[in-house]
């Protein structure tokens, strides 16, 4: 079974829209931006620039966005967006945490209605079933493979995916970027494993039971792994993540060979880089070169619970228009990465059939999803 | 498709010694005294007070359900977790950004910085009961619990899992009280509910009769939709767990004993209905959340969950 994705829209730091963010690592434009403020190590982070500064005008961004990219990807679909009866799953990290800060420290007004995204749901598509999973970095990626269950359940032919998270200043105090910015690049051998790339954007599929929408497919999700570590470590599990990359493919009913373009998690902490890798190195084993392999997290700026959909949406651009973006400049690659034809520096242009999208949570919550080129 | 059965409950709620104090409270006008639970819990780096109530409500219900203790055991990778919490991990937000902005933030240990994000419960309780298959928390506002539950049957009847444990937990920090004090609200839960949601097949396997069946469920604009749906189905239903504003005659209200429950109401009334149901009570249970009686700014949706007595037996018949 395989399931229809007819439309797609997302929001980051370097776009505003799923084609846009595409052009934009292909040419290397990166989300970095300058930081305000002298209360964190990186004078950089990747923040959206909407004419909000930290701190003014920051409250509601994150549903803002959600509402955004819904909204584009219900239109890129043909769906009616007045009254929308499907199930919309809405992953995330940091949910709408930042209104919570700037209402704790600031005393900015906030209402419990707007912690909670179904409440804007409801009010601008009107829809009823929409559910909210904080389920970190594999957020959405959960959220895509909860959504391929309804859909094969029967419970209905189509389901919203969709991410987003604005950067908190607790995170950004906690999981502060390096000052040096070759340290900050993942599969750099020079990464420190607590740092972790932030970042902020939102991004939206619409799936549907395939061949009942309105419009082509873009592209077909074949099928979705989810696990867990279970370990008390904020670490990956090699065992785990090489399982869920098993189990995806067998969901998906292809074998590694099939696979054309890994997205990977590439978190930027060098321990999860070695395991990303190491779990790649395994799967892979009998294929050289392999695939290609790139991410969007270093050079699109990171997107947090909504990294997976992210990578996801534009897998699917890069198999309409056969550029695969590069992950941006990586002038020390770990030693397990030597073997695989990593897309670094500049777009290449390839065939992309099959992708697989890699997102892992911290504390070991795993996806990875198979997304084959629409026929 | 596989039917998903309630196998075990737990509890671990300040001023609550078990299930049947829940149950009591249906006909006694008691207040819930307040002895806070006291968790005694090994030191773990970063632990909130949410995962340890999480914790402690969740190894009862595996321990009822036959899990723990020489029980059988559970196998990891078809073994799942789902945490429904609306405020878990905003106090340890707020805590750090008080922090920033006195500019007393300085470099975390070596077991890493603190867990500001809501999925922390469902970390712990995974890493405790070695549960490796799907890891779902739920941020969905008063429904919150009622639609765990839901997605817990849905990872049994699409094979993705044999055994779900469930929990709905709320804490009462400063911060989460602050929050509730928007609405005005002056009362509280401080715990956490868990249940073990488990294929009926597999609990049959096991040779456990199970406790109740997870019969329907309903996710509409109005509890009367909910209402008109769930009676549609045709069971006799003797027990309605609802709020006061649901406008239900009769229903069974925690949150007049317990206060404002927020995402662990669902799992709450699960409990309550379950055991209910295992004490031989005749006619289904109808759980309700959301809709009007909702918190206030929160009315996306009413929920309804039907439990019933579960249509297998141990030898498997219908």
């Amino acid at each position: 079974m395989s399931w229809d994705i007819t439309g797609i829209g997302a929001v980051a730091v370097n776009g505003w829209n799923a084609m846009d963010i595409h052009a934009a690592l292909c040419t290397g434009l990166t989300g970095r931006r300058s930081r305000e403020g002298d209360r964190y190590r990186s004078p950089h982070t990747y923040r959206i620039d909407d004419g909000a500064r930290m701190g003014r005008g920051d409250a509601g961004r994150a549903t803002k966005w959600l509402c955004e990219v819904v909204d584009s990807a219900l239109a890129d679909a043909g769906v009616d967006t007045t009254a929308v009866d499907c199930p919309i799953l809405v992953g995330t990290t940091m949910r709408e945490q930042r209104s919570v800060e700037l209402w704790w420290i600031e005393q900015q007004p906030l209402t419990l209605g707007e912690l909670h995204f179904g409440t804007a749901l409801r009010k601008r598509f009107g829809a009823t079933r929409s559910y909210t999973f904080a389920n970190g970095r594999a957020a959405s990626l959960y959220s895509l493979g909860l959504a391929t269950d309804l859909i094969e359940s029967g419970q209905s032919d189509m389901v919203v995916v969709a991410s987003t998270d604005a950067i908190t200043e607790s995170a950004a105090a906690l999981f502060d970027p390096l000052p040096d910015p070759a340290r900050a690049t993942p599969w750099s051998d020079r990464c420190d494993h607590r740092r972790i790339l932030s970042g902020e954007g939102a991004a939206a599929v619409v799936l549907q039971r395939e061949g009942t929408g309105s419009r082509c497919a873009r592209a077909k999700v074949r099928g979705v792994s989810l696990n867990c570590d279970a370990s008390q470590g904020m670490a990956s599990d090699l065992r785990s993540i090489t399982d869920a990359m098993r189990q995806a493919h067998a969901r998906a009913r292809v074998s590694s060979a099939d696979i054309d373009l890994v997205m990977l998690h590439g978190s930027g902490t060098d321990l999860d880089e070695h395991i990303e890798m190491s779990a790649l190195s395994t799967v892979f084993a009998d294929h050289d070169p392999g695939p290609l392999m790139t991410a969007v997290r270093p050079g699109g700026g990171p997107a947090l619970g909504g990294s997976g959909l992210l990578s996801l949406v534009m897998a699917v651009c890069a198999m309409e228009t056969g550029a695969v973006p590069p992950e941006g400049g990586n002038s020390h690659p770990i030693a397990e990465s030597a073997g695989f034809l990593m897309v670094s520096r500049k777009p290449v242009i390839a065939d992309v059939a099959v992708a697989q999208i890699d997102a892992f949570g911290l504390g070991g919550v795993n996806a990875v999803a198979i997304v084959e080129r629409s026929r | 498709m596989r039917s998903a059965v309630i196998t075990g409950v737990g509890l671990a709620v300040t001023g609550v010694r078990g299930v049947q104090d829940l149950l009591s409270m249906r006909s006694r006008d008691s207040d819930v005294p307040a002895e806070p639970v006291v968790l005694h819990t090994r030191p773990t780096r970063n632990r909130d007070r949410a995962s340890g109530l999480a914790l402690r409500a969740a190894g009862s219900a595996l321990r009822h359900a036959g899990f723990l203790g020489g029980g059988s055991a559970v196998r990891g990778e078809l073994a799942a977790v789902v945490v429904s919490t609306n405020f878990t991990g905003l106090d340890v937000a707020c805590a750090c950004v008080d922090e920033v902005r006195s500019g007393s933030i300085g470099e975390y240990g070596p077991a890493g910085p603190p867990y500001t994000t809501s999925d922390v419960v469902a970390h712990w309780v995974a890493a405790e009961y070695r549960l490796r298959g799907p890891s779902l928390t739920l941020c969905n506002g008063p429904t919150s619990g009622l639609d765990a539950m839901y997605w817990a049957r849905c990872l049994v009847e699409t094979a993705r899992a044999t055994v779900v444990v469930v929990v709905g937990v709320e804490p009462d920090t400063t911060v989460v009280a602050r929050l509730h004090g928007i609405d005005g609200v002056c009362r509280w839960l401080d715990g956490a509910a868990a249940v073990v949601v488990e294929s009926a097949e597999h609990a049959d396997r096991r040779g456990f009769v199970a406790r109740a069946e997870v019969a329907g469920y309903w996710r509409m604009a109005e509890v009367a939709d909910v209402l008109r749906d769930a009676r549609s189905l045709g069971p006799d239903i003797g027990m309605y767990l609802a709020d006061g504003q649901a406008g239900l005659p009769g229903a069974f209200d925690l949150t007049r004993r317990l206060g404002r429950c927020s995402g662990a109401l669902g799992v709450l009334q699960c409990v309550v209905g379950t055991s209910w149901l295992d004490q031989g009570a005749s006619g289904a249970v109808l759980a309700i959340a959301g809709g009007t009686s909702a918190e206030q700014t929160c009315n996306d949706a009413a929920v309804g969950l039907l439990l019933r007595t579960p249509r297998w037996s141990v030898t498997g018949a219908l």
